[in-house]
């Protein structure tokens, strides 16, 4: 279980440079920033683990767990990058996404998360709690965009859709990981989460690999007819003028 | 734990149905071909509206000619087209906010000042029209959209001075 953990850490970190690689290749890195930063980070901070898993092992579990806890803040920067890219052929709407990721995150972070931390008194299940309940709340944005996103008739595209279904694979089964290992017993605990974080990043790397190998457009902007000649100030204007309209109405 | 394990069972299930492709947006949903309305911000589309929300008919009927079961069915009658109206209007506004724009540059300018003012007049509108719905629905076309107050002393008089001359006005221009 041992070997088979690190074998699997190896696998993430050789599919996230291979990410990267082909980021950089392309003009990928240039449209998902927010995304490429966060695979830059995860990409440093494995070389870093493993210099210290192999240099200091007693520091490694304290290491190991600030790693973890700024790794679940760092996620945060998908779920930006995905709201932005849904909604970035709708000028009117284009920060919908981040405004929902946003508000949701500080609403379930006062109700839901900040509770579960100040409430335990020892570390470790405050820990195990607040990684879970962070996947809940990242799980739940997820779900809230992809049914905005449906709702407007926002075509993914296999970019978005690949980052969406890869981040949805990863958070289910940290979900049930970290679930698991509030259960279960110290040892058996361990192996779970030596092995299953592990294996969750693998896939939805993996998934990520496959899906930004090469730049698809999204399926909505290729109808766009740029014969009209219609920008975003136009559709500034054309918000505006609904706006007074209603307003007028509203005031009679 | 097995609550924790349904949701992630559950999360995964309904993250694959809404990744089936969405049912495209029709324009004209709701509003039969035979019975368009005049497109919102042209003259006719205004006149329209003004018509609509204008009280000044069913008083007519109800008051001077006194055929008050007439001016119910007119009231009744401009309701439904009040409705029609804010519908087609949300409809006008759905097609500007869900029509995809290339913009000059390819990456998006999330964080400029002027799509959040984009956002906020698209959720401004959005609520507004709501509001307007459910009051016309429940209250029907003629009344107050903004509260008046008039139950104040103080604003009673303001309000009757300035509702008069109004009246008088656009009788005279029909």
């Amino acid at each position: 279980m041992h070997n088979l953990g690190i074998v699997i850490s190896i696998c993430v970190f050789v599919l996230g440079g291979l990410l990267i690689w082909r980021g950089a290749g392309s003009s990928l890195i240039r449209l998902f920033p927010l995304f490429y930063s966060y695979i830059i980070y995860n990409f440093c901070s494995f070389l870093g683990m493993y210099l210290i898993y192999w240099r200091d092992p007693q520091l490694y579990p304290s290491a190991y767990w600030l790693y973890y806890l700024v790794s679940i803040l760092a996620e945060f920067a998908v779920l930006v990058e995905i709201s932005d890219q849904i909604f970035r052929p709708f000028p009117a709407i284009r920060n919908l996404g981040r405004a929902l990721t946003i508000l949701i995150s500080i609403a379930f972070g006062l109700v839901y998360i900040l509770p579960a931390i100040l409430g335990h008194t020892p570390r470790r299940p405050a820990l195990f709690d607040f990684a879970l309940r962070a996947s809940v709340t990242k799980a739940v944005i997820l779900v809230v965009l992809f049914y905005v996103a449906r709702h407007y008739g926002s075509e993914l595209g296999r970019n978005v859709s690949g980052l969406m279904f890869g981040f949805s694979i990863y958070l289910a089964m940290i979900i049930a990981t970290m679930a698991a290992g509030r259960a279960f017993e110290p040892a058996l605990r361990d192996t779970i989460l030596w092995v299953m974080p592990s294996l969750a990043s693998a896939l939805c790397v993996l998934v990520w690999t496959v899906s930004l190998w090469k730049f698809a457009p999204m399926p909505s902007m290729r109808v766009i007819s740029t014969a009209t000649g219609r920008d975003s100030e136009s559709v500034a204007l054309e918000l505006s003028h609904f706006n007074s309209e209603l307003s007028k109405f509203l005031h009679k | 734990m097995f609550i924790y394990g349904a949701i992630a069972i559950a999360f995964l299930i309904l993250v694959s149905k809404l990744f089936a492709k969405p049912r495209p947006y029709e324009h004209d949903e709701g509003i039969s071909s035979p019975h368009r309305i005049p497109v919102p911000g042209t003259k006719h589309w205004l006149d329209l509206s003004e018509r609509i929300f204008n009280p000044v008919d069913a008083r007519w009927l109800k008051e001077e000619l006194a055929f008050p079961k007439l001016a119910e069915a007119l009231v009744l009658e401009r309701k439904r087209l009040a409705i029609r109206w804010l519908e087609a209007l949300q409809a006008s506004f759905e097609e500007v906010v869900r029509t995809p724009v290339l913009t000059s540059d390819e990456v998006s300018d999330a964080n400029s000042v002027g799509s959040w003012q984009m956002l906020w007049l698209t959720l401004r509108f959005k609520f507004l029209v709501s509001y307007a719905l459910v009051v016309v629905k429940l209250f029907g076309p003629y009344h107050r959209l903004v509260p008046s107050f008039s139950w104040l002393p103080f604003s009673r008089g303001s309000e009757g001075r300035l509702r008069r001359p109004a009246l008088a006005n656009s009788r005279n221009s029909e």
